[in-house]
């Protein structure tokens, strides 16, 4: 798994790319809930190269969005490969966040008020 | 069709997850298994492997389990053995997907997909081992 960040505006944009299962999630735990207690509240997340994803990876974005809940910030997910989609469908994440198929619809859906 | 077996010795480490999975999808591809089914076999053997790896063992020692693939008559069979302490992975709390993000636990995702993905699961203890069976039907 690798993972940069980058703000844009008030946006940090995160991506995350390979696999993120039992042996990395903790990685991505590190990477992406502490910034949310430090104040990012819009983030995008860019899922055009991450490959593969287990419970393990799905439970770090279900507590980022929790966090964001509570913080009245949001979580969009953007360019994600059709089984890495299947999994948040399964999962019963849809609703909680909002996947597009490209950046910029994305980043236009966090720039809305 | 024929009946075909594979034997899949792990340790208890995370980084076996991906080893499995590469296994997994050799031996399926040279049986012509279909990229979908291959998909979920490979996200439950996860899940499945990643509760033993995780619960199985108190101590911090190496430990060693099997998985044993079958493919007959259009059925996918995973067998995995543990000789970990005895814990029943299908007695978990159903996940309600309905709920709202803020209501939803931490917990219980993985077993949830395994009943999502896969056509049957059972589990029983015996001989001192968890014995938990994964079944996927391969469609016609």
């Amino acid at each position: 798994m690798q993972i940069s960040k980058q703000k844009e505006g008030n946006v940090l944009v995160v991506k995350v790319a390979g696999r993120v299962d039992a042996a990395t999630s903790k990685a991505l735990e590190t990477e992406m809930l502490p910034p949310i207690d430090n104040g990012e509240h819009k983030i995008l997340v860019d899922c055009s190269n991450l490959e593969y994803i287990s419970s393990a990876g799905l439970r770090i974005f279900l507590m980022a969005a929790k966090k964001l809940k509570m913080a009245r910030g949001k979580i969009v997910l953007c360019s994600m490969l059709p089984p890495i989609k299947t999994m948040f469908e399964i999962a019963g994440f849809s609703a909680a966040f909002p996947i597009f198929n490209t950046m910029e619809e994305g980043e236009k859906e966090l720039r809305k008020k | 069709m024929g009946v075909h077996h594979k034997k899949v010795p792990l340790k208890n480490k995370y980084t076996e997850i991906e080893r499995l999975q590469k296994i997994v999808t050799n031996f399926c591809q040279h049986y012509n298994i279909p990229a979908e089914i291959l998909f979920h076999l490979n996200v439950v053997l996860d899940e499945m492997v990643t509760n033993v790896i995780s619960y199985a063992w108190c101590d911090n020692l190496t430990h060693h389990f099997n998985i044993y693939l079958e493919i007959k008559n259009g059925l996918i069979t995973a067998t995995i053995e543990d000789d970990g302490k005895p814990f029943n992975p299908l007695l978990t709390e159903k996940v309600d997907v309905t709920r709202q993000i803020e209501e939803r636990p931490i917990g219980g995702l993985g077993i949830h997909l395994a009943k999502t993905m896969m056509d049957c699961l059972e589990y029983k203890y015996q001989k001192n081992k968890n014995i938990l069976t994964i079944k996927k039907r391969v469609k016609k």
